[in-house]
């Protein structure tokens, strides 16, 4: 079973096709971006892009993203390993606290980003609502947001 | 029941710093205390051991705090390089470490700048003393100043190697510590700016390890517990029953009560538990069976103030409150990793006493103290929820029993299930006016669940002792600020199922909640501005608080507010633990949906020096997120037997779409530091709670509200 994880072909057992994705990527590729919160979908700790789209590997298995091309908050940066926009806008703002939630705050805000279709500023802030932070880091989030003119309307 | 206690026995609970906690008759004949927190403040022979000067010339700091997304890394490591006169990002930061960073108080209660910036500022300045002895003791002449550059250090414009003085590497004796008054100064370098510290680097990149789970080591096996409720087949039987594939990879185990599953993947864990039919089914809420709260609510066990006579034929205000149970919701679930040889055992973990986890490693395991050695990594959120449980114990006992290292992470479902929670509480506070509206009667009593001397920490024995004392978190803010006539205040800790325990604030988020909202509906009874009046009951020694409430009526523009049905402004204000002090306005729509939306926030919040003024505007607004929480949506659902809340579908607080603008002013730079994690807590609540009251015509007495 094939897939491209951060820009590398990797392959994985058959039998492993219905494991939980996000436990493949750290407990096999020792990957930590992906964090696990919840496990039922619900605070997207666990957030990877899927062929550019934010997806909650918690709640995904194995076999669900074969032939597809990964990247976890590792792969974010660039070529060059230059952060990437969302990430630079995150250290200015100095957004995080305790630092868990924010995989998913950014690898959403990043899918966001990278998107050629721009959603409007309502939708934008909707879908980066879903991925939860207890320390209360949103006011940051939403200045990082504004400094990333995300939305259609920014 | 009357014990007393051997001269041995005092002074050991009075060295531990429990006495000042009431705990002084403690039943001794057989039984054995069992490990209690370290209560003790910091003091030079403690600290000489977390700051070093290496033989490589880095500086190496091994905090005596956690981690928490408080900023206290990012604080302590600005004291340090201040004191040193070396850029902050070039410190080896180590988090809190059992061979150098014990004993050492929990990090609990907004204490760590308090406490430890000072000693660890004269540690610093000592350091720099220190070495400058020492280049001048090694070029034969006195050097009066040098300037480090990473691993360079300037002496009279010329440059060389900072190992060249560190042969050995600089440690400090405790007589080589100069004690210094820790002071805001115009010519800081480093205090008091803007400051990222490298973790958060990691945090947003992912390029190292920063978290528990983050570390994978060499031949670890990790391990899931289950619930002892479904701990009915015997386990040849479970693992019989476990398909072949899975057989080999996963093995049941038993470690004192609890079953475990172990192996090298949790994908092959969580088929085990759905194979076997192991997973927990989600039950129904029942209703408490009976009201733990019953029961007036005057005359209560413990008495805080209690002056005057507060009786009345008649009394202008009388109001109950309501407030539910609450989860800490921390975003990480708690992980240990341990590596268990004959020799040592090594622990990673991340929680909020290091001290009291080794202590009680000690007797659990039995081995000596120096064979255990703790590394504390960072923590995704604590808020009081991760000062104790005995993951660190579990993952040793495995470790031992397989012979390799083994790493136990909960479950979020095990996080509401066996962690402890914020009490709910119910409050009866009622008050007089005299004619010239100034409160005479004050009558606040009030019942929640344990705090402090919390089940969760205390074995049944010692709780019926700490009955008699009063938990004093339980407690917390109790006591206002303001100048009553007469004054009663009471309360009783009240023993319930629900393992209860600290709470981000303590009392405070409640007990504030329900005397500031006393206080605006007084105010109106009176007929007088809500700010006026609160600077008429402030006292002369709490000039502070009647500033942080000047200061921010005038950032709101609170005289020339325009109000109508569709919007208010709401004020509260308060002192967090007898040191820091807040005051919030709160502007609130209500929607045509009748929901409401708070559409700003202002905050004046005074806790002295603030030595990192990005982290504590961050703590500020974290507690004011904590209070809309509180107010629209935290509740935690329990029943006789069991926490019915299981996840994050079923829990839910603020997020993105209900935080408001915020404006905040800080202030009282040039008094000493106090403490900002938990003290916008006390003012937020009730300056939302007062808004809404105004546009639906009702005093809010009960959270959260059900809309």
């Amino acid at each position: 079973m094939k897939f491209t994880l951060n820009g590398q072909s990797v392959s994985l057992p058959k039998q492993w096709r219905e494991d939980r994705l996000l436990w493949v990527l750290r407990d096999h590729f020792n990957l930590i971006g992906p964090k696990y919160g919840c496990g039922i979908g619900e605070c997207g700790a666990c957030t990877i892009h899927l062929d550019g789209e934010a997806v909650r590997s918690c709640s995904m298995t194995a076999g669900d993203v074969e032939g597809a091309s990964i990247t976890t908050l590792e792969g974010l940066q660039n070529q060059s390993g230059q952060p990437h926009p969302v990430q630079k806008a995150w250290m200015i703002n100095n957004v995080p606290q305790c630092g868990f939630c924010q995989n998913g705050q950014i690898m959403t805000a990043a899918a966001l980003y990278n998107s050629p279709e721009k959603k409007s500023d309502e939708d934008v802030i909707e879908e980066m609502a879903r991925v939860r932070c207890r320390c209360g880091t949103q006011v940051r989030i939403q200045k990082a947001l504004k400094d990333l003119k995300l939305g259609r309307n920014a | 029941m009357k014990h007393s206690l051997t001269l041995s026995r005092r002074s050991f609970i009075q060295k531990m710093g429990w006495a000042s906690a009431g705990i002084t008759a403690v039943s001794l004949t057989g039984c054995s205390l069992p490990p209690l927190p370290y209560r003790s403040n910091p003091t030079a022979s403690e600290a000489v051991f977390w700051l070093s000067l290496r033989e490589t010339g880095e500086v190496e700091f091994i905090s005596p705090r956690t981690e928490m997304g408080q900023g206290i890394a990012a604080g302590l490591r600005l004291v340090v390089a201040e004191g040193m006169g070396v850029d902050p990002d070039t410190i080896n930061y180590i988090h809190p470490r059992s061979d150098r960073s014990v004993p050492v108080k929990a990090t609990v209660g907004s204490e760590s700048v308090m406490q430890y910036a000072p000693i660890i500022s004269s540690l610093a300045k000592s350091m720099r003393e220190t070495l400058l002895k020492r280049i001048s003791a090694k070029e034969g002449r006195t050097i009066s100043d040098f300037r480090i550059f990473g691993a360079d250090i300037e002496i009279e414009k010329v440059r060389k190697p900072l190992s060249t003085y560190l042969a050995p590497p600089l440690f400090l004796d405790e007589s080589d510590i100069q004690e210094t008054p820790f002071t805001l100064e115009e010519t800081n370098r480093y205090l008091g700016k803007r400051y990222v510290e490298p973790e958060i680097k990691d945090v947003v990149s992912a390029s190292n390890p920063v978290f528990v789970d983050d570390l994978y080591l060499p031949n670890m096996l990790i391990a899931r517990k289950l619930s002892l409720t479904i701990f009915e087949e015997a386990l040849e039987d479970l693992q019989q029953r476990l398909p072949e594939q899975l057989k080999k990879e996963i093995e049941l185990v038993r470690e004192e009560n609890t079953l475990f599953l172990v192996g090298k993947r949790r994908a092959a864990l969580e088929n085990a538990i759905e194979k076997l039919g192991l997973s927990d089914q989600r039950t129904e809420a029942e209703p408490l069976p009976t009201d733990y709260f019953a029961g007036k609510l005057d005359n209560l066990e413990h008495s805080l103030i209690d002056e005057g006579s507060v009786k009345a034929s008649e009394y202008d205000l009388d109001l109950e409150f309501e407030i539910s149970a609450a989860a800490h919701a921390s975003m990480e679930p708690r992980a240990a990793i341990a590596k268990v040889d004959a020799e040592k055992v090594e622990i990673w973990t991340a929680n909020q006493d290091i001290t009291l986890t080794r202590k009680y490693m000690v007797k659990a395991l039995d081995r000596d103290e120096e064979d255990i050695l703790i590394h504390q990594m960072r923590m995704g959120g604590g808020f009081g929820g991760k000062v104790f449980s005995e993951i660190e114990t579990e993952a040793a006992r495995l470790s031992q029993r397989f012979g390799h290292p083994v790493k136990v992470q909960w479950t979020r479902e095990d996080e509401f299930r066996y962690g402890y929670h914020r009490p709910p509480s119910r409050h009866r506070i009622r008050a007089t006016l005299n004619p010239e509206g100034i409160i005479d009667k004050w009558a606040h009593g009030f019942k929640s669940g344990h705090v402090i001397f919390s089940s969760a920490f205390l074995p049944k024995w010692i709780q019926s002792f700490t009955d008699l004392v009063g938990d004093k978190g339980v407690a917390r803010g109790a006591v206002p600020a303001y100048s009553f006539g007469n004054t009663k205040i009471e309360f009783e800790d009240v023993r319930f199922p629900l393992p209860t325990g600290p709470w981000r604030g303590l009392g405070a988020l409640p007990n504030n909640w329900a005397i500031e909202t006393a206080i605006n509906t007084l105010a109106e009874k009176a007929g007088q501005d809500p700010v006026e009046f609160r600077l008429a009951h402030i006292p002369p020694e709490h000039q502070r608080l009647a500033e942080v409430t000047r200061t921010v009526a005038s950032m709101a523009g609170w005289q020339q507010k325009k109000e109508n049905s569709q919007i208010a402004y709401g004020i509260a204000c308060g002192i967090y633990k007898e040191m820091s002090y807040s005051a919030t306005i709160a502007m609130v729509e209500k929607q045509p949906d009748g929901r409401f939306k708070i559409l700003k926030l202002w905050t004046a919040h005074d806790c002295g020096y603030v030595l990192h003024p990005e982290g504590v505007k961050a703590q500020i607004e974290g507690n004011l997120i904590w209070c809309i929480g509180s107010v629209f949506y935290e509740k935690l659902n329990w029943g006789a037997d069991r926490v019915y809340t299981e996840n994050f579908d079923d829990y839910h607080w603020a997020g993105l779409v209900d935080v408001p603008s915020m404006e905040i002013e800080m202030m009282g730079f040039d008094k000493p530091p106090t403490g900002a994690g938990e003290t916008a807590i006390v003012s937020g609540t009730a300056a939302i709670t007062h808004a809404i009251s105004k546009l639906t015509g009702a005093v809010v007495t009960k959270l959260p509200m059900t809309l």
